[in-house]
C-alpha cells in the first residue's frame, strides 16, 4: 500500500516514518506542514525548514506547505495537503507519529475517514520510557534544539542523544514530572541520522539561553554530508 | 451444602486473598455463602461435593451479550454495518428468532455464567426496548427462559441510526424509571466522523450535551473514545463494558485506551457482544484483550489480575448487582472449574489467575453455583439438537 507519512523532522515522526518501512508500507512522499506560530496545536515549529534536507536524506518527496498555526485553519491546510498527496502520489494512507495527543490523532483520522485512506500510528499510546529508550536503540540520531521544562538541564541542548543520555532524562522525568518522551513540549528534537537515512546532516550551532528553564540550539550551519 | 476442600478458593477480596484446601459452606435457604474453613461438614446429612480438584471463583457475569446474533453465524458478515443490517433483518422472523434465543442461551449455560444482561434488538419499538432484561441463568431449566429478572436495561445499539428523536426520548423515559442505558458507542471512525458532521461534536461530547452522560449509563466499545472524552466519562461515572473480540473480527481500529481508563478508575466490565465473533467464553475474551493491550502499548502494564478483576468486580458493578466476591454473607454464584485437564497445569496459588485467564477452555467449567444451588450444565445442557 501506498502512504504518506506525516514528516516534521523531529524524533517522533521519523520514528513512525521508520517503523512503517519495517512493516512493509510503500512510502511515496512525506508532508510537511510549517506553521507561522510557535504555539500551533497540530505541527512541530523548531527546524521544520531542515525537513527539507531530511528529504533529499531520505530520497523521497516532499509536499511542503506554510500554515498559519491558527487552530481549525491549520487542519484545512493538512486537508489541502492530504488531498495533493493523493492526487500527485496515489497515497491509500498516512503514518502518524502521534504519542499521546487526542487532538493530532483525531484531527488526521477525521481527513483520513473524509478521503477513504488507512491510517498507521504505530507509536500510539505507547509506554513513555519504552518508546524513548527504543528510538535511539533502533538507531534514530537526534539532537535536542528546544528545552521547556523545569529540571531538564540545558547541557542536553545541542546534544546527539545517547542511550545513556536517555537513562538520565528518564530519572529527571521521573524526579519533576515530565514526559520522558517531551509528549508535553518539554523539548523538541532534530533528527540528525536514521537506518533510512542515505546521507546525515552535519550541524553546526550555538545554545541560547531564554530563561532558566527554557533555552534554544539556535542552528547557524547544516549540511548534508555523506554517511 | 458444602463445597468440600477447594483446591483453590478465589475470593477476590479486598486483599485477592486465594485460600487453599478449604471448605465453602453455602446457605441454600437463604442463598448466600455462609461459611469458609476448614472442615465445616458437621451434620451426617449434608450435601457436600468434593471439591479437591476444583477451583472456585465468584459466578461469571456477562454484562453484554446478544443473543440473537447466535443466528448470524448462518451469514458470513464482513463489516460492523452489515452486521447491524442483517441483525434488522432478523427481527422480521420472530419465531426463527425464539429458537435461535433458546439455542443461544443453552451454549452459555455450558460456560459458567451465572448471570447474563442480554440485550436485544428492538431500537425502534420503545416498549420491546424497555422489557430487554438482565436475568440470573443456570441449571438446565434455561432452555425456556431465564431463571429470575433481576433487572432491565435499555439498549440501543446505534444513535445514528435511530436519531436524536427517539434517542432522546428513550433515554430520557428510561432515566425517568431509574433504568438502566446501555449505548454502543464510538465504535467506528466513521461513526465518529459523522457525529462530527451531523453534531459537530465527538460521541461523548454529543451524549454530554443532550445530558445522557449518567452513572446507570454503560458504554460500550469506545473503541474511538478520545483523552478529553475519557475525563467526561470519569466525571459522570459512567460505566464501560469492553468487547475486545468484537473490535478486533470487525476491524473497529483497535481497542479503548483501557490502561488509562483503569489510571481514571472508570468501572470497566468485559462483555462478549456478538454471537458471532467468539464461543463466547468469558476467559477467551480475557485472553484476548490481554494479547491487544499488551500488543498495543508494548507493556506488561495490564496483569491477569487486573483482567480477573474487571470480570468478577467489574462486571458486577457495571450491573449494579451483588457479587463478584467469595466472602461470607455474599449471595452464592460460583462458579467451579476442574483442573484435571492438563490444560491448566502446573497451578499453584501463585500462577492460578494467571493460568485461568490464559488457558482456561469451556470443558474446564463443571459445576455453576446459582443462588445457592448446584448445576452441572455440561452434563444436562445438550438435550437440544444444534
Amino acid at each position: 500500500m501506498k502512504f504518506c507519512a506525516l514528516f516534521s523532522g523531529g524524533k517522533d515522526s521519523t520514528y513512525a516514518l521508520h517503523l512503517a518501512m519495517l512493516k512493509g508500507l510503500e512510502i511515496t512522499c512525506l508532508i510537511t506542514l510549517k506553521p507561522l506560530r510557535e504555539n500551533s496545536w497540530m505541527f512541530h515549529y523548531p527546524s521544520i525548514d531542515f525537513t527539507k534536507l531530511q528529504a533529499k536524506a531520505l530520497n523521497l518527496p516532499q509536499i511542503f506547505k506554510v500554515t498559519s498555526g491558527v487552530k481549525g485553519e491549520e487542519i484545512k491546510d493538512l486537508d489541502r495537503a492530504v488531498k495533493e498527496a493523493i492526487e500527485k502520489y496515489n497515497i491509500e494512507g498516512i503514518v502518524v507519529g502521534a504519542l499521546l495527543s487526542d487532538y493530532q490523532r483525531m484531527n488526521v483520522m477525521m481527513i483520513a475517514e473524509k478521503y477513504g485512506l488507512e491510517t498507521y500510528t504505530p507509536l500510539w499510546r505507547k509506554d513513555q520510557k519504552e518508546y524513548i529508550r527504543d528510538v535511539v536503540r533502533h538507531g534514530i540520531k537526534f539532537i535536542i534544539t528546544e528545552i521547556n521544562a523545569f529540571g531538564l538541564p540545558m547541557k542536553f541542548l545541542g546534544k546527539e542523544v545517547t542511550l545513556k543520555d536517555v537513562e538520565e532524562i528518564i530519572r529527571y522525568a521521573e524526579k519533576y514530572k515530565f514526559n520522558p518522551a517531551f509528549e508535553g513540549g518539554e523539548a523538541e528534537t532534530l533528527v540528525i541520522d536514521a537506518p533510512m537515512f542515505k546521507k546525515k546532516l552535519h550541524v553546526e550551532g550555538r545554545i541560547l539561553r531564554i530563561s532558566e528553564f527554557s533555552g534554544r540550539y539556535v542552528i547557524e550551519k547544516v549540511e548534508l554530508i555523506d554517511k | 451444602m458444602i463445597l468440600k476442600n477447594c483446591r483453590f478458593i478465589i475470593t477476590q477480596d479486598d486483599k485477592r486473598t486465594i485460600l487453599e484446601n478449604k471448605d465453602l459452606k453455602i446457605n441454600e435457604e437463604t442463598k448466600t455463602i455462609e461459611e469458609i474453613g476448614a472442615e465445616l461438614a458437621k451434620e451426617p446429612s449434608e450435601k457436600i461435593i468434593d471439591c479437591s480438584t476444583h477451583v472456585v471463583m465468584p459466578g461469571l457475569v456477562n454484562p453484554h451479550i446478544h443473543l440473537f446474533t447466535f443466528q448470524l453465524r448462518e451469514h458470513i458478515v464482513n463489516s460492523w454495518n452489515e452486521l447491524w443490517n442483517k441483525a434488522r433483518e432478523l427481527e422480521r422472523n420472530i419465531l426463527k428468532l425464539r429458537t435461535y434465543w433458546n439455542k443461544a442461551l443453552s451454549l452459555i449455560a455450558t460456560l459458567g455464567f451465572t448471570t447474563i444482561a442480554p440485550t436485544e434488538i428492538c431500537y425502534d419499538k420503545f416498549q420491546e426496548n424497555i422489557n430487554t432484561f438482565i436475568g440470573i441463568i443456570g441449571g438446565p431449566f434455561i432452555f425456556r427462559k431465564p431463571d429470575r429478572m433481576i433487572g432491565k436495561i435499555v439498549h440501543v445499539s446505534s444513535i445514528l441510526n435511530i436519531g436524536p428523536e427517539l434517542f432522546k426520548e428513550l433515554v430520557d423515559e428510561a432515566f425517568k424509571r431509574n433504568t438502566m442505558v446501555s449505548i454502543h458507542i464510538s465504535n467506528t471512525r466513521n461513526e465518529v466522523f459523522e457525529f462530527k458532521r451531523k453534531y459537530g461534536k465527538f460521541p461523548i461530547e454529543y451524549l454530554e450535551s443532550i445530558d445522557a452522560l449518567r452513572e446507570n449509563v454503560i458504554l460500550v466499545g469506545l473503541e474511538w473514545v478520545t483523552s478529553w472524552e475519557l475525563k467526561k466519562i470519569a466525571n459522570n461515572n459512567c460505566k464501560v463494558v469492553l468487547i475486545p473480540s468484537c473490535s478486533m473480527l470487525y476491524a473497529l481500529g483497535g481497542l479503548p485506551p483501557i490502561i488509562e481508563f483503569i489510571g481514571e478508575k472508570i468501572t470497566l466490565g468485559l462483555g462478549t457482544c456478538s454471537f458471532t465473533c467468539n464461543s463466547p467464553f468469558i476467559f477467551h475474551e480475557c485472553k484476548a484483550l490481554l494479547y491487544y493491550i499488551r500488543t498495543s502499548y508494548w507493556s506488561f502494564k495490564l496483569t491477569a489480575q487486573q483482567v480477573l478483576d474487571i470480570i468478577t468486580l467489574g462486571n458486577t458493578r457495571i450491573l449494579n448487582i451483588k457479587g463478584g466476591t467469595i466472602t461470607e454473607g455474599e449471595p452464592a454464584n460460583l462458579t467451579i472449574i476442574n483442573l484435571k485437564h492438563g490444560n491448566l497445569a502446573p497451578v499453584s496459588m501463585k500462577n492460578i489467575v494467571q493460568n485461568l485467564i490464559l488457558y482456561s477452555e469451556p470443558y474446564n467449567i463443571e459445576f455453576t453455583v446459582v443462588r445457592g444451588r448446584l448445576y452441572s450444565p455440561r452434563k444436562n445442557i445438550f438435550r437440544k439438537s444444534f
